[in-house]
């Protein structure tokens, strides 16, 4: 069944790498949907996180292929479900203070002013695809979001290991 | 110990500490300073005449040998004409180090001349890329180069390394050994999987084994034997797995696939039981992949964890190093209850390879008795690589490999003017042994310019034109598969190829009739000069079996 899958991929933090991986969901036409990348503590490691939506099969060889490749030490693939999810959003807008104010509350995110009017949120990835909407009611002059990182529940299901 | 030199000395001093005897190639601006370090060092540079076939050299030599092949070209149009031979080489398996050229460092990524981002286009062809960017660099990444080129499932790697890296001097040290982390090719097979495997064997009524290219690779063959004469039961290849058994041994039943053997395309369809040995059952082998996997067990035995479950869902998987994974299977089974010489499905397949094993369907067919005729005046280790097409069918039907690293062709990509510069290079290799190239007249001219290298570096090769002046393969599916539309498959007419031969210093000759094929044959062998014969044949013979692509391996047109 096609469902949104997370890949944790360990890698050597150098050129090039990112590029691989993305180029093995490329060749099988996949759109990634998010990829963030982030230092582990280990130097010269980095992790990348990627979400595609794929079934059973195509998760566990994408996973094995990912791993092939020499500059990755491990994979990790989860379903999204039975992952810890957050994503990260700012937004840069013109307009009321106190309205913004008002919607910040309503999601727990916060108003942050230095010389530019900026909210920021993180949470849940649900959460920021509304934050986000109702946010066009105000003129947004720029807005980043991280795309989602995550950490493997304790009791998640169906996670594949390769690798270490 | 190190030492003060030049970037492009270190890398001299790194492949001669290989043990590189031997670079195919062609210079340029971005390898001048490579090629002045090589002056001095008694490593062999044979010059190509085209990148491509530099590449399709090293390859040859790589497979006769089972050595790493090392090619070399410029930077630029040096590096784009020499992909075709790397991917040739990847999807193979095939171990070849390429060394490019590329422009100095500060003109990297702004369209200098003659630069392109080779490591950008070779990424998904190579098992690895290297750019040092230091001449220091240069000796751990030509060692890890041919260490990942050599090791597990092997395939090419290129090392792209810039021209003021080439130039710059610096102490620099050579490793003996690397540690590349993330890599361990070396994988133990699980026991449970082969108990697994083993239990299942035992089950099966009709198993049929399917050895592939990793089984010539990794030299498993007489264990391959061992195991079914144990069982007494038949062993297929693939197109890549020629030759890893002596195809004349009595369970012997030859290749499957869309050009499969009568006799081996019915036994693996009427078996319960598959065990593949290296092989990645691939479409031009199992053709219809539902057809070919239904209402039976495959195991698939393979080093390759990508390979698993790859284009089989549900095979059983055994993943490690062939020998002692089949070493395992061998004996766990004769722990249990080995077959009898009479089982119904020896029977089997005593009378279909009986009945089929000689049999040339069509009329007329002249080319399947060349391709035998060949065989007959060939020595068992004498080696025979093909071009792609109808020739490299019929020398898939008809030429019996007797060793493995005899029968060398493009299986996977199917390079058409692959074979010509593949025998150079297996000649260099194995300089003792005769070497011939199964030829059409289309995939000839793609690389004939070969002729030039092959005469003034004295490798003599026997190039057997099957000369049809069509594409032979593309007549053959427009005659039968599009209606007998034909477009774009007529050759016209073809050159003089005796006449081009002498032009180039070759000797060359068009025969008439069997007989007179095989006294030049002879002679052609015994000449020790480079040979070109031109056997004409018919436009419209066809190879058979055939199976059109879509169809399943019972499907065979004869």
């Amino acid at each position: 069944m096609k469902k949104e899958r997370v890949f944790f991929i360990t890698v050597a933090d150098k050129p090039g790498v990112l590029f691989k991986i993305t180029n093995i969901f490329r060749r099988r036409n996949f759109n990634i949907e998010s990829v963030t990348v982030g230092k582990t503590l280990v130097k010269g490691e980095s992790q990348i996180v990627i979400v595609i939506n794929a079934d059973d099969e195509e998760a566990d060889s994408f996973a094995r292929m990912v791993k092939k490749l020499i500059d990755v030490y491990e994979v990790i693939e989860a379903p999204k479900e039975s992952c810890y999810a957050q994503e990260l959003l700012l937004a840069k807008l013109d307009g009321e203070h106190e309205e913004l104010e008002k919607l910040a509350k309503k999601y727990g995110a916060e108003v942050v002013e230095n010389g530019s009017l900026i909210i920021k949120y993180a949470g849940e990835p649900s959460n920021v695809e509304m934050l986000a909407e109702e946010l066009t009611r105000f003129k947004i002059i720029h807005i980043s979001r991280t795309g989602i990182t995550a950490v493997v529940k304790e009791d998640g299901k169906d996670i594949l290991r390769f690798g270490r | 110990m190190a030492s003060y030199i030049s970037g492009a000395q270190a890398l001299v001093r790194a492949l001669e500490k290989e043990k590189v005897e031997v670079i195919f190639g062609i210079p340029g601006g971005a390898t001048l300073t490579f090629y002045d370090a090589l002056k001095d060092s008694s490593i062999r540079h044979v010059l190509a005449r085209h990148e491509q076939s530099a590449a399709h050299m090293a390859d040859g030599y790589a497979r006769a040998s089972g050595k790493v092949g090392v090619c070399t070209a410029t930077s630029g149009p040096g590096a784009t004409n020499l992909l075709t031979g790397i991917a040739t080489a990847y999807l193979d398996s095939s171990p070849v180090v390429a060394i490019t050229g590329q422009v100095a460092k500060d003109y990297i990524g702004k369209d200098a001349f003659q630069e392109i981002d080779t490591v950008g286009i070779y990424t998904p062809v190579v098992k690895y890329a290297f750019q040092p960017l230091s001449a220091a660099e240069i000796p751990f990444d030509v060692k890890a180069a041919f260490y990942i080129a050599s090791t597990g499932r092997q395939g090419p790697v290129l090392i792209d390394v810039p021209k003021d890296v080439q130039i710059e001097k610096a102490e620099i040290d050579f490793p003996e050994k690397v540690e590349i982390k993330g890599y361990r090719p070396y994988i133990s097979p699980h026991p449970e999987a082969v108990r697994e495997a083993a239990k299942l064997i035992i089950q099966a009524q009709k198993p049929i084994i399917l050895v592939g290219g990793g089984a010539v690779k990794s030299g498993v063959g007489p264990k391959v034997v061992e195991l079914a004469e144990m069982l007494m039961i038949p062993v297929a290849s693939t197109l890549m797995g020629k030759g890893a058994i002596p195809e004349n041994h009595f369970l012997a039943v030859g290749p499957i696939g869309m050009h499969g053997t009568y006799h081996a395309n019915t036994l693996i369809m009427e078996s319960d039981l598959v065990i593949g040995i290296g092989v990645r059952f691939s479409d031009r082998t199992t053709m219809d992949i539902k057809e070919f996997s239904k209402d039976k067990i495959i195991l698939h035995f393979d080093i390759d964890p990508t390979e698993a479950r790859k284009n089989i869902l549900n095979e059983l998987p055994v993943i490690g190093d062939l020998n002692e994974s089949v070493s395992m299977l061998v004996s766990e089974i004769r722990k249990m209850m080995p077959y009898t010489k009479d089982s119904p499905w020896y029977k089997r397949v005593k009378e279909l390879k009986e009945y089929y094993e000689d049999k040339i369907f069509g009329e007329n067919v002249m080319s399947p008795l060349v391709i035998k005729k060949i065989r007959e005046v060939l020595h068992p280790d004498d080696i025979v690589t093909t071009e792609v097409g109808q020739a490299q069918a019929w020398a898939e039907l008809f030429y019996k490999a007797l060793a493995p690293r005899t029968f060398i062709t493009s299986g996977g990509l199917g390079t058409m003017g692959f074979g010509f510069p593949a025998a150079i290079g297996a000649k260099v290799a194995k300089f003792d042994k005769t070497v011939v190239d199964i030829a059409g007249d289309g995939s000839f001219l793609m690389t004939s310019n070969s002729l030039a290298t092959s005469v003034s570096e004295g490798i003599p090769v026997v190039v057997v034109i099957l000369n049809n002046s069509v594409l032979g393969m593309i007549a053959q599916w427009q005659r039968i598969v599009y209606n007998n539309r034909y477009i774009a498959s007529s050759l016209g007419e073809t050159p003089n190829f005796p006449a081009l031969a002498k032009a180039y210093g070759a000797e060359g000759v068009r025969v008439n009739g069997l007989e007179d094929f095989e006294k030049y044959l002879k002679e052609a062998i015994k000449s020790e000069v480079t040979y070109v014969i031109d056997v004409p044949i018919s436009p419209e013979e066809n190879v058979f079996p055939f199976v059109p692509a879509g169809k399943s391996l019972k499907e065979m047109i004869v």
